[in-house]
């Protein structure tokens, strides 16, 4: 599916890191720990999924299929979203600390596509950015109050932030076809650039709130991300290995490259197939339905 | 934990109108619950809130063109499924003509305890 056109990693790269974690923010509607915030996060998901949709529109040109079929009609092998939105909701620390790592790293690549050289692809960035401010506000407030919050908060927090971490880097994991993206100025900066500057601020903010140890869980050569389970799906090339975090000149930055290949080469962790059999199993049931 | 009363703008020329409540720990969390829970779907184009039995207003940052969103929601409001139930009539007939029939059973229409020749 992703030979020719490298607009098309991409584009699915984007849309299916929204797509899949909006799948497991769904997952909390009914459950949240109070009924505001359960529909706060009933919104911050059906935003992704919007945001999913919006994506493989422009994508549709470029695979021939229908949005419903690109969206619901691939294999797993298929889908490049990366693993950190793949994962298990956990407890609702987890789940925050996931939302803050994903939407504070959404932003820096969003405001680096912003101003990408592909007129479409800019615009519908643009669209999505007044969406995702909500979902910033919504992490960085989440993130001040347990952060600073009792023990207890405070401790299952740090906890969440430092399981999610290093499969937070990985969303920067290079795409396929990066290099001619980067030529044609749809991708204004590289993924590395962009890792860095995100980096950067996510360090700012756990040292503000003495959080930072959590990143020293990945240090350099702690980054691998080993599958755990006979059920990884083989997407063809070695284990994903991340860039360690160290903190190095007053900044926290990364330390080595990505090697192998992860989520961005339809690469996907054990709990990907249980997520993309019932996320898909209407569609595959009913392929072609109109609604 | 405190109740707050949400306040909102249809309009840039209206004042502000309770449109509803919530319950939060402090004005900022406040705020953001009442965004996503009264606002979502275009309902106005500023937000407040009060401590119930208070006076202090706390104003929202979110401006017009940010506040309920920008992607298509119709599917949330009432008006996004006009035309489901003549959708529903035409599927029906088309089956009807090869003697199918959608199966299943139907949620009863009247409320619990009314009595069913209320209705006749």
């Amino acid at each position: 599916m992703l030979d020719g056109d490298p607009r098309l990693s991409l584009l699915l790269a984007l849309a299916d890191d929204e797509l899949v974690l909006g799948h497991r923010h769904a997952e909390w509607t009914g459950w949240a720990p109070h009924i505001e915030e359960d529909l706060a996060f009933s919104s911050i998901a059906q935003d992704e999924m919007a945001h999913a949709r919006l994506l493989y529109g422009l994508a549709q040109p470029l695979v021939g299929l229908g949005e419903d079929s690109v969206a619901f009609g691939r294999r797993p092998v298929d889908y490049l979203n990366a693993w950190l939105c793949e994962r298990p909701n956990g407890d609702w620390a987890y789940t925050l600390a996931r939302q803050y790592l994903y939407d504070t790293a959404d932003a820096v690549r969003l405001e680096a596509l912003a101003s990408s050289a592909w007129a479409e692809l800019a615009e519908l960035v643009k669209v999505m950015q007044l969406e995702e401010k909500y979902h910033l506000d919504h992490g960085r407030a989440w993130f001040r109050r347990l952060a600073e919050g009792p023990v207890t908060a405070r401790q299952k927090f740090a906890d969440g932030l430092a399981a999610t971490v290093g499969e937070a880097v990985a969303l920067f994991e290079p795409l396929p076809g990066e290099e001619r993206l980067l030529a044609d100025g749809v991708m204004p900066r590289t993924s590395e650039d962009l890792l860095a500057q995100w980096l950067e601020a996510l360090g700012q903010d756990l040292e503000a709130v003495s959080l930072d140890f959590v990143l020293e869980h990945h240090g350099p050569g702690t980054g691998e991300m080993v599958p755990t389970s006979s059920g990884e799906i083989a997407g063809g090339e070695g284990d994903l290995g991340v860039p360690g975090v160290v903190r190095r000149d007053g900044r926290w930055v990364h330390d080595g490259g990505f090697t192998g290949g992860g989520g961005r080469r339809g690469r996907h962790s054990e709990d990907f197939v249980p997520l993309w059999e019932e996320m898909t199993g209407l569609y595959r049931a009913h392929p072609g339905a109109k609604w | 934990m405190d109740v707050w009363d949400v306040l909102g703008k249809r309009t840039a020329g209206d004042e502000f109108v309770v449109v509803g409540g919530l319950k939060a720990p402090d004005a900022e969390m406040a705020l953001l619950l009442a965004r996503e829970t009264h606002f979502r779907h275009k309902e106005g184009v500023a937000y407040a809130v009060r401590r119930r039995g208070e006076g202090d207003l706390h104003v929202g940052s979110f401006d017009a063109e940010q506040l309920g969103g920008v992607t298509d929601r119709s599917y949330r409001r009432q008006e996004g499924y006009v035309g489901v139930g003549a959708k529903l009539k035409r599927v029906r007939e088309a089956l009807a003509t090869r003697g199918l029939a959608i199966g299943g059973h139907r949620p009863p229409a009247r409320r619990g305890g009314e009595r069913e020749d209320a209705h006749a």
